[in-house]
């Protein structure tokens, strides 16, 4: 209660100077503004770059066979063996030698299988085959040229949607079926916005030989994705292997795993898992390097993260300076204000007022104006990055609004005003009642 | 006269104030020896820096003595705590200031209840509107001190002094900044408190013809009581006074 009528005084002592107030209030303002634009649009690039990479890697683990590297080597020995000295695979085909025989192992059915059946830190894994064919739909080429074989699985394991139509089912995969699904960053681009192209055909060409096959479905578009999607064209697995000519009948190029923890020990442990899996399966000594590599794609993501996370840091610190003469600012006006009115202080003290009273009411002066500036703060703050996250390409839709920065815009201004305030106020309180009425 | 009688409301025993200034002290008050019982109505004379005021400051406990005893209701003040000493002026003295000390920004309703905040923490409008009207003010309750004559003023202040029904009240040159007829006005009210009430006055001032009004005068010079009379005029108005003198 006396508490309560000590922030009524200060409120009323503010009204009396109100373009002081105003002006250390503004103080205030512009520091919690620039720390809350800074963190806001940390926030929205983090943010970003989180749904930026989930977009393109899903935030998978993906084990690629090694196709080349050794593979060359050995067979250049080959070569300088048969007294050609050096060339490469095509050449090496050309020249009659079948390179069949040299060819890597790769990744294959089994290899999917044993990781379906033991490992436990992914939900589930898509076998994928990647190779190039021109798209043609409507006698115009699509500006995409990578054609992806998959299983149904990759829905899950890339955490897609559809937009129109079905996906690829295990039927069409063991049927090898001519069946293909689009994604809708590729229809957008090429046939026009919202265009459903289900039931229509599509050709790929493969070695100038063009293949028809129907579009059965779109995957929706993911946000974050500018441009088009890495994997634009989607066809069966098995038709892949089978009809696009890919040199891998029973092979495939990649395998990517879901595994849905995004802390980095547990990541680790499924890159692990991985590895000793297949090395046991694949039969690879230990020490021996493997012909496959593991990677978490997510790895690049963090690091990406962790420098933001810095910059973001170092940007809110840069704007914390503003906020610290925000404070000094407040705090000299307070020791003016005290320095003012010594005399009301004696008067108060003289009708009654304790030490314990005249400090409330100076803090609540401080810490009402720094609120006051913190509640300007927030809205200069948010509107300040929504303003950029509109009028600047670069920060386009970056602005997030999180609640952590009112915490922030109130927490800091209560603490700026709080540690602005004391002192002055206790050096109102420790007054003598004669020497503050004297002043008068 | 039966005030003699009445029970010692403040009582000092050989009490001085020393100040440092610089590197000399300075004695404003030296070796002061008085009683003052309840319902008195004393004037404190004497010249400029006699010590007048730093008398009054001590007795209203806002300084405290550096030598001496003094007692207030029995209460040795030099033992009591800061906020003791807070409660104790909020509660039971009353101040009246030469410059009315009203707070600008609030109306003469709010700067009457002021020490009421203080004490009991809340409003009390009934009292203060009942005060404002036993000093002639009774319209008056939402005027700002800007908008009151400078006697009006320091009614306000009279009315705040008695919020919390003091047994005390502390008049510092109550007169200095007033016209005469105001000043006489004043001076008429406090003698009615005093008499109505019994209210124990202590007032400072240079005027005779407000000292004349008082029961008794401590006259001070160099920091010590030179002369310390009842009056037989006590009571009359001054001219009445200034004819039987």
């Amino acid at each position: 209660m006396r508490s309560l009528v000590n922030i009524w005084f200060a409120l009323l002592g503010m009204r009396t100077n109100k373009l002081r107030s105003s002006l250390t209030i503004l103080g205030v303002i512009i520091g919690v503004g620039a720390v809350i634009m800074i963190v806001s649009l940390g926030n929205g690039l983090r943010r970003a770059t989180e749904l930026e990479m989930e977009a393109w890697a899903s935030g998978t683990v993906e084990v690629r066979a090694q196709m080349w590297g050794p593979v060359f080597v050995e067979m250049e020995a080959i070569a300088r063996d048969m007294n050609v000295v050096s060339g490469s695979v095509d050449e090496l085909r050309l020249k009659g030698m079948p390179p069949t025989e040299y060819q890597p192992r790769g990744l294959q059915a089994n290899d999917v299988e044993a990781l379906r059946k033991l490992a436990t830190s992914m939900v589930e894994v898509v076998p994928q085959i990647e190779t190039y064919a021109q798209v043609v739909y409507q006698g115009q080429y699509l500006p995409a040229g990578n054609v992806t074989g998959v299983t149904p699985e990759y829905l899950q394991v890339y955490r897609s949607e559809m937009k129109y139509g079905r996906f690829i089912s295990a039927e069409d995969d063991s049927t090898a079926a001519a069946v293909v699904v689009l994604d809708e960053t590729l229809v957008d681009y090429a046939m026009g916005q919202g265009v459903n192209p289900v039931g229509q055909i599509l050709h790929l060409t493969v070695e100038e030989v063009p293949q028809n096959y129907m579009i059965v479905g779109v995957v929706a578009k993911r946000k974050g994705i500018q441009g088009i999607a890495p994997r634009p064209v989607l066809v069966p697995l098995r038709s892949a292997q089978l009809r696009l000519n890919t040199g891998a009948k029973n092979q495939v190029h990649l395998l990517a795993a879901r595994v849905d923890s995004r802390v980095p020990r547990e990541r680790q442990y499924a890159v692990a898992e991985i590895n000793t899996i297949l090395r046991a399966r694949r039969g690879i000594a230990p020490g021996a390097q493997a012909d496959f590599w593991v990677q978490d794609t997510l790895e690049f993501s963090e690091e990406r993260l962790r420098i933001i996370r810095t910059m973001t840091l170092v940007l809110s610190l840069i704007a914390g300076i503003s906020l610290v003469v925000g404070s000094i600012g407040l705090m000299n006006i307070m020791l003016v204000g005290v320095a003012e009115r010594t005399w009301e202080i004696g008067l108060r003290r003289a009708l009654g007022a304790q030490r314990g009273d005249i400090l409330v009411q100076f803090l609540a002066e401080g810490v009402t104006l720094a609120l006051a500036g913190g509640v300007g703060g927030l809205a200069l703050g948010v509107g300040g990055s929504y303003a950029g996250s509109r009028l600047v390409t670069q920060l386009r839709d970056l602005a997030t609004l999180s609640p952590d920065v009112f915490v922030i815009a109130l927490g800091v201004s209560l603490i700026v005003g709080v540690v602005a305030s004391i002192y002055p106020a206790w050096q109102a309180a420790a007054l003598p009642p004669t020497v503050a009425l004297r002043s008068g | 006269m039966e005030t003699r009688e009445a029970p010692s409301i403040v009582r000092m025993d050989g009490v001085g104030k020393v100040y440092p200034m610089g590197r000399i002290r300075v004695h404003a008050l030296r070796d002061v020896t008085l009683s003052i019982r309840q319902g008195d109505f004393v004037a404190v004379v004497g010249p400029s820096g006699s010590g007048k005021s730093t008398l009054l400051n001590l007795i209203g406990c806002l300084d405290l003595p550096s030598e001496g005893t003094y007692q207030l209701l029995g209460r040795n003040v030099q033992s009591l705590k800061d906020n003791e000493l807070s409660r104790l002026r909020g509660e039971g003295i009353g101040f009246v200031f030469q410059d009315y000390s009203l707070l600008r920004r609030f109306d003469a309703l709010r700067n009457v209840e002021l020490p009421h905040y203080y004490v009991h923490g809340r409003a009390n409008h009934g009292r203060a509107l009942q005060l404002l009207s036993e000093v002639g003010l009774a319209g008056r309750a939402a005027h700002k001190p800007t908008e009151l004559s400078g006697g009006e003023q320091q009614r306000v202040a009279v009315a705040r002094a008695l919020m919390n029904s003091p047994f005390l009240l502390l008049a510092d040159e109550p007169t200095g900044n007033l016209d005469s007829k105001s000043g006489r006005e004043l001076i008429d009210l406090l003698q009615r408190l005093n008499a109505e009430l019994q209210l124990t006055m202590v007032m400072v001032t240079h005027d005779p013809s407000v000292s004349s009004r008082a029961h008794r005068v401590i006259h001070l010079q160099d920091g010590q009581i030179v002369d310390d009379r009842l009056q037989e005029s006590a009571g009359l108005p001054p001219d009445a006074a200034l004819g039987a003198g």
